[in-house]
């Protein structure tokens, strides 16, 4: 039987999967978690593709939020059989937007200005944030809030005045910050999306266009959408004169990006459409019964969600001496698993705290454990910089990483144009063949630079990968803050397996472990000083998330005291969300 | 979908050419006009079959104007086809969507472009690399997976047909022959086998045939020692049915069974094209192309008029939006069958070619219709010629050619002259200048016609419709005699009254008329008028017969000279 097969029989056992993946208009799953929701994504999108109900040329669109997720988004499809077609996206909404939407469109539509701007680098957009900022009479120190306000409420697309979104003030300070990005001719992430929607929205054939290139739609992880988004798929799909099919999945539950604009109601509204088919999954594959049980006490909502496995535990560990008291808890409670013989990979320390997450993987790292911390120092995660530094892991550890080159190879001449090329491969393979991982990391990425990545070196250019990759390379050049980083390090910030996970609960989102240890428990972090009732129900559902991460085991730990960003001692209680698990 | 415009730039003696196109085309033109490089620019932008390297031009790609260095200089080909009228064709918007220059109307642009590396900027000799991008862009690359549903078929002037289909690679009979094989039956295929195998025994059971496979054998043996034993066998077809499938051959004549060799060249010809359609069909039906476009050089070789007529009216009709045909032609018969807006024509003008789109011509449809129905296999050398006088009937179109001669000898230059059986000059008039045709028009002066209706309204009239600038109509080319040709003709010039004199008593007209044709001439004071109501007697056709017929010079009235000065520069 092929993979793809054998994926199509494991969802006829289970009638609501069946359900969905049967469907042949408008469907939105309500997908709990462990409930197989990706796998049933992805299989339905490869029996789509494999079966050729739709016909190449056209193509399917396959969106999620971030490159990690699109990333593996990606290698289950391949595994499911499906080749390489035209018209195959798999990626991020803002790689959608950009590449499908605003590059192609922008000049047909008349948009010129647009179609002549780019993604403006971090510096570039801090500066016109600036020019708009000392325009306006905010307070200085205001800054860092007005700046996380003016985002969400340009997240939302809503210049309103919405008093939620920081009203007038802040609709104004978004107005002068896009019309400062304007002048500049470039564009962030959130104005992508914004001009992406204008697009569609103000020229009706864009729609039109995109829906016979894209027949089919999937979107993962629907609860994190942004408006922008929503209306991206909706301007696609729902509309009369298209014949594009939308598949959406996620869980209103797991949402924890309200923070940044995304809308979590939005799934909801989607499957109360009425040419949309809703259907609720129910069984949780992952998680031990133990586990599914506590961790609806912390959603402390009504949910019918049946477990496959008895068992789980809920464990609370409460300790004294601040944050090395929780951190040396954290390791002894690792340690603990490694000698029950639980595998490093399925061990995952995770933190509502950047700094804790690195306080833990640090102390791991200390005790000779393999950690792997995603980590976005000098540079951020994208399609490209990932797959760098898994051919650096790959150089370092020639196969022993789990990283293997075919796929390499593979996703590398995918990603890059004009990489295919016999030549261009071959000498990618070699630059990974003489890669020394005790040689500073610049080699390996110049020698790779230099043989396949000259578009992206080029000025300007527009795209994620691009900034990020000239981020990466500014960093590790001999003047750069990374100088010293040799190519074992960068490998190492590639996800592999035999390596103990230390991420922040964002950052673990998507993933499963057989033991979670959740440190910095406690109400500064869960819900945080001071909170709204949004804030509340966030960090409920963050702690939902974390707790549903894992299928045998969790430990949840707290300390009594913190340090302050100016060094003070303070005291702090458990979250108070421990309190309503009745353990 | 249709091929809306085509332009190409700096490739061999097309430097700079812009052909808008309604659709398919019809290229005629002269001999080294440019027709076939303008075939072959349209390959190197669709054609799936031509490799990387025939991508990859040469020095000697580039325009000769460009220089001698054309590379070092780097100068840039480009070939740009824009392609419209397709947004009700989801597979083909699919294919285009990253090629759009317009979202509504929708239209697509593909570029072929040989250019320099441009990260190359220090090295002195650029290095040179193809790219096929969409829309403006140079960046979007448009690659074969998409570019391979606008499907492009090219048949070479000199091509050999019998070798093509006879050879299985490039066969177009191929596809049509694994299509076959895939559809059989395993039952129907076991049957196959059966016969295949019984009536492989009874060849090799005749004495002579084993006798003949043995020989063979023996022979070889001795050659290359028992070892390397070729094994060989006479048998009459494989015994396995797919193979056998696969191996069938065409046959023409019914039972004659007349192999392919045997066969004409024309028949040969019809059959590749034939069997190209059916190709380009199974793949359209199948959706493994979105848009199927035939390209042919000269397809006229070895076809009969009759044939040439009958095949492309077919193919040039474009029964659906799926199917494009381009041609290139010196064949009136396929002119004659062309829809005349897709007719291109190509001019070469010291070493580089202009093109010239009839559907530039500011006609309403009715006219086009009109204008398809005169462009008969003679009339069709109105797109040929190189310079057209037109003129109103037939006794014009005979005797022009004499009275040029001997200062302008009509097929030395390139004159045809197109008659038009009545006075409606001006869609004529608009359509040899959109293809470009130097020409001039000549009509009667019909000073009695009434208000409006005269030569000199006419000829104002039509040199307001046509271009309202020019200072007089004969600087446009449009020349009026006095009164009616032949009388203009006769008091041109009094050489001119004898032969035509001579020329009506060549009828053999009754007795009174004899006489008075005589009393005429011997009168010495015969007028125009006079002589035309004689004419007339005989009728202008057989009297212009029989006046060319005559060895006679004769002079042009002012008007004509003034005409046939205009047109023959």
């Amino acid at each position: 039987m092929t993979a793809l097969a054998e994926a199509i029989a494991e969802l006829r056992t289970n009638e609501r999967q069946w359900e969905a993946f049967e469907a042949h208009g408008h469907c939105a799953v309500l997908a709990p978690p462990g409930s197989g929701k990706t796998k049933l994504l992805t299989t339905k999108l490869a029996d789509t593709l494999v079966r050729d109900l739709v016909r190449a040329p056209r193509g399917a669109a396959c969106i999620t939020m971030t490159n990690e997720a699109a990333l593996e988004l990606r290698r289950r499809v391949r595994a499911l059989g499906v080749d390489r077609r035209p018209n195959l996206f798999v990626g991020t909404v803002h790689a959608f937007a950009l590449g499908r939407i605003v590059a192609p469109f922008a000049a047909s539509a008349g948009r010129h200005d647009l179609a002549a701007s780019r993604l403006g680098s971090d510096h570039e957009i801090e500066e016109a944030f600036d020019v708009a900022f000392n325009d306006l009479d905010f307070p200085p120190h205001e800054r860092p809030q007005v700046k996380t306000t003016t985002a969400k409420a340009r997240q939302r697309l809503d210049l309103s005045g919405d008093g939620m979104l920081g009203g007038e003030p802040i609709a104004e300070m978004a107005r002068r910050f896009q019309a400062e990005l304007a002048t500049r001719r470039i564009y962030d992430f959130q104005d992508l999306v914004r001009h992406a929607v204008e697009l569609i929205e103000d020229h009706a054939w864009v729609g039109r266009v995109l829906a016979a290139t894209f027949p089919r739609v999937y979107v993962d992880e629907y609860q994190d959408l942004a408006p922008g988004l929503d209306r991206i798929v909706r301007g696609i799909t729902l509309r009369t004169d298209s014949d594009s099919v939308l598949f959406a999945v996620g869980d209103p539950d797991q949402a924890i990006y309200a923070f940044s604009g995304a809308h979590p109601r939005l799934l909801r509204d989607l499957a109360q459409e009425p040419q949309v088919l809703a259907v609720s999954l129910e069984h949780n594959y992952r998680c031990a019964q133990g586990i599914i049980d506590v961790s609806l006490r912390a959603l402390g909502e009504t949910r019918t969600i049946t477990g496959h496995r008895p068992g789980g535990s809920v464990s609370v560990h409460a300790v004294t001496g601040g944050e090395d008291g929780q951190t040396a808890m954290a390791l002894e409670l690792v340690l603990d698993a490694i000698n029950r013989d639980v595998a490093y990979e399925q061990i995952a320390v995770l933190a509502p705290w950047g700094q804790d997450r690195d306080r833990c993987a640090d102390s791991l790292r200390t005790s000779g454990i393999p950690v792997f911390a995603r980590t976005e120092e000098h540079w951020r995660t994208t399609s490209l910089t990932m797959l760098l530094e898994a051919m650096a892991a790959w150089a370092c550890h020639s196969g022993q990483a789990g990283i293997e080159l075919p796929e390499l190879l593979d996703t590398f001449s995918a990603l890059v144009r004009g990489a295919r090329d016999h030549v261009v491969l071959k000498s990618v393979t070699r630059s990974m063949l003489d890669g020394n991982p005790t040689s500073p990391a610049r080699d390996f990425v110049e020698a790779v630079t230099a043989a396949a990545l000259g578009d992206y070196a080029r000025e300007p250019s527009s795209g994620e990968d691009a900034k990020e990759l000239r981020k990466m390379r500014h960093a590790l050049s001999v003047d750069g803050a990374g100088a010293a980083m040799t190519l074992r390090e960068v490998g190492d910030r590639a996800r592999a397996p035999g390596r103990v996970m230390a991420a922040t609960i964002h950052g673990a989102k998507g993933l499963e472990f057989d033991v979670v240890i959740m440190v910095g428990a406690d109400h500064a972090g869960l819900p945080g000083f001071t909170p709204t009732d949004e804030d509340v129900a966030e960090a409920r559902r963050k702690f939902y998330v974390t707790i549903t991460r894992a299928r045998d085991e969790v430990h949840l730990v707290y300390t009594d005291c913190r340090i302050s960003r100016n060094g003070n001692l303070y005291a702090i209680r458990p979250s108070p969300f421990i309190a309503e698990l009745n353990l | 979908m249709k091929l809306s415009r085509l332009q190409v730039t700096n490739f061999r003696n097309l430097e700079a050419v812009d052909i808008p196109l309604t659709g398919g085309a019809v290229i005629v033109g002269e001999n080294r006009s440019g027709k076939s490089n303008l075939l072959h620019a349209l390959r190197l932008v669709l054609d799936p079959s031509l490799s990387s390297i025939q991508r990859t031009l040469t020095s000697e790609d580039f325009s000769e104007s460009l220089g001698r260095d054309p590379m070092g200089a780097g100068r840039t080909i480009e070939v740009s086809i824009q392609i419209e009228d397709f947004d009700d064709d989801e597979g083909l918007v699919a294919a285009l969507a990253g090629a759009l220059v317009s979202g509504d109307p929708i239209r697509a642009r593909l570029t072929y472009r040989f250019a320099p590396r441009d990260d190359r900027e220090d090295i002195e000799v650029p290095a040179y690399e193809w790219s096929i991008f969409g829309g403006n862009d140079p960046g979007r690359t448009i690659g074969n997976d998409l570019r391979r549903y606008l499907h492009h078929a090219h048949m070479p002037a000199l091509r050999d047909a019998e070798g093509d289909i006879a050879s299985w690679r490039r066969s177009p009979l191929r596809p049509l022959l694994e299509e076959v094989a895939r559809r059989t039956s395993e039952p129907d295929l076991l049957l196959i086998t059966s016969a295949l195998e019984e009536a492989n025994q009874a060849v090799r059971s005749l004495k002579s045939v084993a006798d003949a496979a043995d020989a063979i054998e023996r022979q070889t043996a001795s050659l290359v020692g028992e070892l390397h034993r070729l094994e060989p066998t006479l048998d009459l077809s494989p015994a396995e049915p797919v193979r056998t499938l696969r191996s069938l051959r065409l046959f023409l004549d019914g039972t004659a069974q007349r192999s392919l060799s045997a066969a004409s060249l024309g028949s040969l010809n019809v059959l590749y094209i034939a069997l190209l359609q059916l190709e380009l069909a199974r793949l359209l039906a199948k959706g493994e192309i979105e848009h199927a476009l035939i390209s042919i050089e000269e397809p006229e070789a070895h076809l009969h008029p009759h044939l040439q007529r009958r095949v492309f009216a077919g193919l040039l009709a474009d029964a659906d939006h799926k199917r494009s045909t381009v041609v290139s032609t010196h064949s009136p018969h396929i002119v004659s069958v062309t829809p005349p807006r897709r007719l291109v024509v190509l001019r070469d003008k010291g070493g580089t070619t202009s093109a010239f789109a009839a559907s530039t011509a500011d006609l309403p449809t009715k006219t086009w219709d009109d204008l398809a129905r005169y462009l008969d296999a003679t009339r069709s050398e109105l797109v040929f010629a190189r310079r057209v006088i037109l003129v109103e009937g037939f006794a014009e179109q005979v005797l022009l050619p004499r009275i040029a001669m001997p200062d302008h000898e009509f097929d030395e230059h390139g004159v045809t002259v197109c008659p038009i059986y009545g006075t409606h000059f001006l869609s004529y008039v608009r359509f040899v200048r959109a293809v470009g045709t130097p020409y001039a028009v000549i009509t009667d002066g019909d000073p009695n016609a009434g208000t409006g209706r005269t030569g000199a309204d006419r000829v104002a009239r039509l040199a307001d419709a046509i271009d309202d600038t020019a200072v007089g109509p004969e600087q446009i080319g449009l020349f009026h005699g006095e009164t009616t040709f032949e009388a203009d003709l006769f008091e041109a010039s009094h050489a001119n009254q004898a032969p035509m004199f001579e020329a009506l008593l060549t009828f053999d007209s009754s007795e009174s008329t004899r006489s008075d044709i005589e009393a005429l001439r011997d009168s010495g004071a015969a007028t125009g008028s006079q002589i035309l109501e004689l004419i007339l007697r005989v009728g202008k056709g057989p009297f212009a017969q029989r006046l060319a017929g005559l060895d006679a010079d004769l002079d042009p009235p002012a008007y004509v000279a003034r005409a046939l000065a205009h047109v023959v520069l």
